[in-house]
């Protein structure tokens, strides 16, 4: 008989696997009914996994839609191999496999679905266009698995974010899987950092530091009375709440608009039509 | 009095050895310390007002120049009680811009790059005709280059002249002599270079120009202190330290400050005798400090861009 390796389940931030800076854990139970030791993220987890996602997003925004799909498409793949050692049943995994590629092939095509020539009565032209919010705080509905990770992180990445996604303790093995998978799959180092630990202590952090752009919180991602905390202290420092059911199906159109900034751009057009020599 | 060079001093500045393992061991006890609270806030305002506020670019303008004096003067525009900052660190040729910024009675000194900065490879009578010019534009604080390759090929005269002849032309300007220890290969080098730097007249010395990496790494700083306060032992005079490049965040500059303390002591602890070279650590030093009374951290795109 040999004996098993035993590890603390670590988070995934920078693009590097790490133990909390508070040396925290917390107890869980594994697929197979082991015990574990899952790493606890404290306020400081989420502050430097906000300030590295913060220094990521500008390049990962900047990548081309292309390459950003192949990105996707590269993390469907690699889920899809792993369907058998993915702690989840395999139709989670398929599932969320599915989802990698759907989001895949939006990169290319959301921004011309969202933007906008717009009509104006004079001589201007006046059109709008989407583009990223900065750092996204994303948490999927427990219930829902890989699947639902997978949707709370690429409907943010999607559209140009970096993207703190908290995963509570009970999931974390799932979430070190899917870390796990994130690392090979070309994604830069910071646009998609997992923190474990217990959600509802975590999000209050995050309802207060400034340099966040947005909360997207998928279900039951955090208990009714901090929902209420969430909201008031949102509106007071206006700061974007996306929230959204569980993660059946995909982010609509119109949810992700939600996940992204309008830039509206008025052009005087008077040069282009006063030019009568041209004709 | 032009202090002279003697090839026994030199000899005896070479042979000096640095135990990497003691330095090693003596920074991270030092990066150990917890600073909290009340110190942690003192020690704060105190590097604020340790800061030389740097611009040295191609591109700088003279626009750029006169919002790092505004920087300097006031920090930050809603908080009018943190303190400026010790100086501001520019190129000889926006010495009159920065002096007609900051005005005749400055409290903020105007500090200059001067011998052919950063690489000090121009004729010294070039040099000197250099550190006159900003001297005479107004610089209170003159930051020479040493000549490393004269250093690193044993010329130690060279260097050790060079040094004496740009202290007499700064004249009442005190002398800041960057050893560009990224350069330097050694910490013996650095100790060497150190103590040929302050018997040839340095009143400051400085690690780095902040165009090489790495700058003012915490070995370095070390040897460099231990240097000074060789020298104030031996002579009771007392040498400024100048870390630059390199350190952007509080935290650092509180170690920093914890190891200035630990070596030469709280008289030391004085914008007159220590300085930070830097730019963006004073943005993290506001950061840090209203985040002590607001309870949370401010995104950093809330503080101007120097």
């Amino acid at each position: 008989m040999r004996t098993t390796v035993e590890k603390t389940l670590k988070m995934y931030v920078g693009g590097k696997f790490i133990r909390s800076e508070s040396g925290r854990v917390l107890p869980a139970t594994s697929a197979k009914g082991r015990p574990m030791n899952v790493a606890a993220a404290s306020r400081k987890d989420l502050r430097d996994a906000i300030q590295i996602a913060r220094g990521a997003q500008k390049s990962w925004a900047g990548r081309s839609a292309y390459n950003r799909g192949q990105i996707f498409y590269r993390l469907a793949e690699i889920l899809e191999d792993r369907v058998d050692a993915m702690p989840t049943s395999g139709a989670d995994v398929l599932a969320a496999t599915d989802r990698a590629v759907h989001f895949a092939g939006w990169t290319d095509k959301i921004t011309a679905l969202l933007s906008s020539l717009n009509p104006v009565a004079h001589t201007y032209v006046n059109y709008s266009m989407i583009g990223p919010m900065g750092v996204v705080f994303a948490a999927p509905d427990p219930a829902d698995g890989l699947t639902g990770m997978v949707e709370a992180m690429l409907g943010a990445l999607l559209m140009g974010n970096s993207v703190v996604l908290m995963v509570p303790t009970a999931s974390a093995e799932l979430a070190v899987a899917l870390s796990e998978a994130l690392a090979v799959s070309d994604f830069p180092g910071g646009c998609i950092n997992v923190l474990t630990g217990d959600v509802d202590s975590v999000v209050k952090v995050a309802i207060r530091h400034d340099d966040l752009d947005a909360l997207y919180l998928l279900g039951d991602a955090v208990s009714a009375d901090l929902l209420e905390e969430i909201g008031t202290e949102n509106a007071r420092v206006m700061r974007r709440l996306v929230l959204a059911p569980r993660s059946a199906r995909p982010a609509p159109p119109s949810r992700l608009a939600k996940l992204a900034e309008v830039k509206t751009v008025w052009m005087s057009s008077a040069l282009m039509s006063g030019g009568g020599a041209a004709y | 009095m032009t202090p002279t060079f003697s090839p026994a001093a030199a000899r005896e500045w070479r042979s000096v050895r640095v135990d990497d393992a003691t330095v090693n061991a003596r920074i991270s006890r030092a990066r150990k310390r917890s600073i909290k609270t009340e110190s942690k806030e003192r020690l704060l305002r105190l590097a604020l007002s340790m800061i030389d506020l740097t611009t040295l670019e191609g591109a700088d303008t003279p626009e750029k120049v006169r919002s790092l004096c505004r920087k300097a003067v006031t920090p930050l525009a809603e908080r009018p009680d943190f303190p400026h900052t010790a100086a501001v660190c520019v190129y000889p040729n926006l010495v009159p811009i920065a002096a007609a910024a900051l005005g005749p009675n400055r409290e903020v000194k105007i500090a200059s790059v001067a011998t052919g900065f950063p690489s000090g490879h121009v004729p010294l009578r070039l040099k000197v005709a250099e550190t006159e010019a900003a001297v005479k534009a107004g610089a209170d604080e003159i930051d020479m280059v040493i000549d490393r390759g004269a250093f690193l090929s044993g010329d130690d005269e060279k260097v050790f002249s060079e040094i004496a002849a740009i202290k007499a032309a700064c004249g009442d300007a005190r002398l800041k002599v960057i050893l560009e220890t990224g350069e330097l290969g050694t910490l013996d080098n650095v100790a060497a270079a150190s103590r040929l730097a302050i018997h040839a007249g340095a009143d400051f010395i400085k690690t780095s120009t902040g165009k090489i990496s790495p700058a003012a790494t915490f070995p370095v700083v070390l040897v460099m202190l231990e240097a000074i306060r060789e020298h104030y032992l031996e002579t009771g005079v007392m040498i400024g330290m100048k870390p630059a490049g390199g350190i952007r965040d509080a935290k650092s500059a509180m170690h920093h400050l914890v190891l200035v303390a630990e070596t030469l002591g709280a008289a030391w602890m004085t914008p007159e005798w220590y300085r930070f070279g830097a730019s963006s650590l004073a943005n993290d030093l506001l950061r840090q400090l209203t985040r002590r009374e607001d309870g949370y951290y401010q995104s950093p795109r809330r503080f101007s861009v120097d």
